[in-house]
């Protein structure tokens, strides 16, 4: 956040971010370790269930398994969304006579859509994948459209009448012009996607993170069940770094414009 | 946490010369959809035709148990979204406003707001069964981080020019937040409440789909269970349609409620 | 670069007495938006090598008009020929210079990519294209800023970037849409002097667009008042000063007084 950040000295300003991670913890492990309660059980043998089952040999393929779907759905649904949003975007009168039918198909809930998967594409990672892709697609492609559209119109007249060829008017200016839209609408999907991956996998599914936690809560391995939850925590936060760093990159001139002060 | 937040617009565009293109493409794409369900090129049994849908639909539209579910999937949408909000603006303007208490939750916020809700499904079965309680549980687990996020983004961007000119004419706390924070956010809660309401509804009908608790989402499954295709159909259409409905309600709420903001004034033409 | 199919059409009245060649003419122009006329039978005609300037009150037209002899824009009626071939498409012998220019950079590319792209849809090389980027920069005085952002530079710099990136287009003519209209009043008199200095070391004719009767009065070798509903032409004056101009000795001559006192009791009578 560029406004209200006053410096403070640097320890200080880690300990202020650090104290409240640290008291949680802390009071989870002490409470947990007394606790008499079948859930909310210590903390010591959730991070133990999480050595034994995360940090072993026989986890790597859950997680690949969670991953792999994810990143293909997650690769789709942006490939797709963003030449879609951008065709239907330049192509306004289809972008909009097609609208309602967007609108709705939007708004059917991912979940829905799950027992209809199951129904024709069976059990397996192409269902997975299908049902990523379908819950990703619609704040990116959305979001493209809306961009491509709000692209200035003076911008658009420049863009004509220097004769910029189709390309470069793709590449150089209807990209970067709805380029921060479009990535809002990617941070949207990342956490559809997440949050689909590890339902699918709850229901008809035999192998992934979400597996294994319903799993664990079936067999009242609640220590476990505990720890698969904090293996999601802990990914989809890397995740949501990882997403950062991009897009600090891709939008550095979006982000040092709205920091410059106004001329 | 982003350094941008996200400005959906809710300025819908209406073209009265575009409403006949809309309606003809619509139904061109049911005509085709029928057409290639005639012909057989979509097999009947996993995707059947329109026709059959309406008349799945019609059959439901005329039982009681179906409004039930509806009625208990409503509810539950709207508590947990009232519930969310009831924790989620409070918490937002008072992490917005103070960065002290903005930088102290950052670290919990972000670790937090990213677990799926649907991970905790399991453990919200334990504690609560099949019931409205896990559903809630559920929902609030899950929409309560974009309101959050997005009201204290939104209290973030007030122009420190308007802070300062009531501070200037000495008003106090009390008052600077009614006159000045709250409107000044409103458009940001208003989109997280939108972010909010569609998240709510996907996790409603998930808990009742995993969790079988009762509602649209239990439905759904118990059609699948049947191999009853037209009625699973016809039970997604009427979610999709609630959802339309959802959207549709609080874009007009917000664009009454807010027509004093730039995004929804008419925009010079050219 | 004189094409072959180019026709020449001479008038007689150029400067020095001399024929002029004539570069762009405007025959009969007229614009309508659904049953609203906004300008009907224009006629304008510009000889190579002069500044015409267009002036009128705001919402006459002025900018309509421009972007239908950019090509931006199909006039309802009539035509705009420029080098006698009727201009139907954005032409490569036009660049236009927009009234916003905060909106008309791209925020996302540097000064030096912002003058570039234009070149690139030509497919001039890179290397060339760096050359003619940095000569059209050095002619706006702005060969220090090329890796900077328009964002990070003055209202009075990015136009002259926006310049610059017409210059780098190599046009015959360049089309200004009061350029000079949201800069302060020191930078705006010496963005005048840029453009009647690149007049005269380039050779280039410009056709500028202004609500303001000074700078019409002061740049143009021809002025054209716009007036009346729809907005017509509704007089063309020949300013008589010749090329050497001064923003405090031009502007202080009787005749220069003289002569936009009478245009603006055009435009006021017009308005009537
Ligand atoms: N696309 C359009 N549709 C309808 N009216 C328009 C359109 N573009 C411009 N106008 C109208 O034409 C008039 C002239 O506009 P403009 O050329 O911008 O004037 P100027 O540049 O002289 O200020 C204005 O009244 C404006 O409302
Ligand atoms: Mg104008």
């Amino acid at each position: 956040m560029a406004r209200g950040t006053p410096a403070f000295p640097r320890p200080l300003s880690l300990l202020l971010e650090a104290w409240l991670p640290i008291v949680l913890f802390a009071a989870w492990w002490v409470a947990g370790a007394n606790s008499e309660s079948l859930y909310f059980v210590s903390l010591r043998s959730i991070l133990e269930a999480f050595r034994t089952q995360w940090l072993s040999a026989g986890a790597a393929d859950h997680i690949l398994s969670s991953m792999a779907n994810l990143a293909a759905g997650y690769a789709l649904a942006t490939a797709v969304g963003i030449a879609l949003g951008v065709a239907l975007g330049l192509a306004r009168p289809v972008g909009e006579a097609l609208g309602p039918i967007l609108e709705f198909l939007r708004s059917v809930p991912g979940v829905a859509l799950l027992p209809l998967g199951l129904l024709i594409l069976g059990v397996g990672s192409d269902m997975k994948i299908a049902l990523i892709t379908y819950g990703a697609l619609w704040p990116i492609l959305l979001n493209t459209i809306d961009g491509v559209r709000g692209v200035d119109a003076v911008v658009r007249d420049v863009s004509r009448s220097y004769r910029v060829p189709l390309r470069f008017r793709l590449t150089r200016i209807v990209l970067p012009s709805a380029g921060p839209q479009i990535i809002a609408g990617m941070r949207t999907s990342l956490s559809i996607a997440i949050t689909v991956v590890v339902f699918s996998e709850m229901i008809g599914s035999t192998e992934g993170i979400g597996y294994s936690i319903l799993q664990a809560q079936r067999n009242f391995a609640i220590p476990e069940m505990w720890a698969g939850m904090l293996l999601l925590g802990i990914l989809g936060y890397l995740l949501n770094i990882a997403f950062r760093g991009v897009e600090h990159w891709v939008l550095r001139w979006h982000r040092a414009m709205t920091a410059a002060p106004r001329s | 946490m982003s350094t941008q937040a996200i400005t959906l617009r809710a300025a819908g565009r209406t073209m009265p010369t575009g409403l006949v293109a809309k309606v003809a493409t619509v139904a061109a794409a049911l005509a085709l959809w029928q057409l290639l369900s005639a012909t057989r090129v979509l097999d009947p049994d996993t995707i059947p035709a329109p026709t059959s849908i309406a008349v799945a639909a019609a059959r439901l539209a005329g039982e009681v148990p179906f409004w039930h579910a509806f009625g208990l999937t409503l509810t539950g949408w709207s508590l947990g979204l009232l519930l969310s909000a009831a924790i989620a603006i409070p918490a937002g303007l008072l992490l917005g406003s103070s960065d002290i208490c903005y930088r102290s939750c950052r670290f919990t916020i972000d670790f937090l707001r990213t677990i799926p809700p649907v991970a905790m499904v399991p453990l919200a079965l334990l504690l609560y069964g099949a019931t409205t309680q896990m559903k809630l549980v559920l929902i609030v687990l899950g929409s309560v981080w974009p309101l959050l996020l997005q009201t204290m983004y939104g209290v973030r961007q007030i122009d420190p020019m308007s802070r300062e000119t009531a501070r200037s004419y000495r008003l106090d706390r009390l008052r600077r937040t009614l006159f000045i924070v709250l409107p000044g956010a409103s458009p940001f809660v208003a989109t997280g409440v939108r972010i909010s309401a569609t998240m709510a509804l996907l996790l409603t009908i998930g808990a009742e789909l995993i969790g079988s608790a009762e509602g649209l989402g239990n439905g759904i499954g118990l059609a699948q269970s049947a191999s009853d295709v037209p009625r699973l159909f016809a039970l997604i259409a009427f979610s999709a349609l609630l959802g339309v409905a959802v959207n549709a309600f609080f874009v007009t709420v917000e664009r009454r409620a807010l027509a004093w903001h730039v995004a929804h004034r008419p925009s010079p033409g050219r | 670069m004189a094409e072959p199919h180019t026709r020449r059409i001479l008038v007689r009245d150029g400067e020095d007495g001399n024929p002029a060649e004539l570069v762009l003419s405007v025959r009969g122009a007229c614009k309508r938006y659904g049953t609203r006329e906004i300008f009907a039978d224009i006629n304008i005609d510009v000889t190579r090598g002069s500044v015409l300037t267009v002036v009128g009150p705001s919402g006459a037209g002025k900018t309509t008009l421009l972007r239908c002899i950019a090509g931006l824009l199909e006039p309802s009626a009539g035509e705009i020929l420029l080098d006698g071939e009727p201009v139907r498409e954005p032409p490569e012998k036009l660049a236009v210079v927009f009234q916003d220019y905060s909106r008309s950079l791209m925020p996302w590319m540097s000064v030096r990519a912002n003058v570039e792209l234009p070149l690139r849809g030509k497919g001039v090389g890179k290397k060339e294209r760096r050359r003619r980027a940095h000569a059209a920069l050095a002619d706006v005085g702005l060969e220090t800023s090329a890796d900077l952002y328009p964002w990070q530079l003055s209202g009075g710099m990015q136009q002259r970037v926006a310049i610059a990136r017409a210059l780098a287009y190599g046009p015959e003519a360049l089309l200004m849409d009061e350029p000079f209209a949201s800069v302060d009043a020191q930078t705006r008199s010496d963005l005048e002097d840029l453009v009647l200095d690149l007049r005269d070391r380039l050779g280039i004719t410009v056709v500028l667009v202004t609500h303001d009767i000074d700078e019409a009065v002061y740049l143009g070798d021809t002025v054209v008042v716009l007036g009346g509903r729809p907005t017509r032409v509704d007089k063309v004056v020949k300013v008589p000063f010749g090329r050497d101009r001064d923003q405090a000795g031009t502007k202080a001559r009787p005749d220069f007084i003289d002569l936009r006192t009478r245009v603006l009791e055009r435009i006021r009578q017009a308005r009537d």
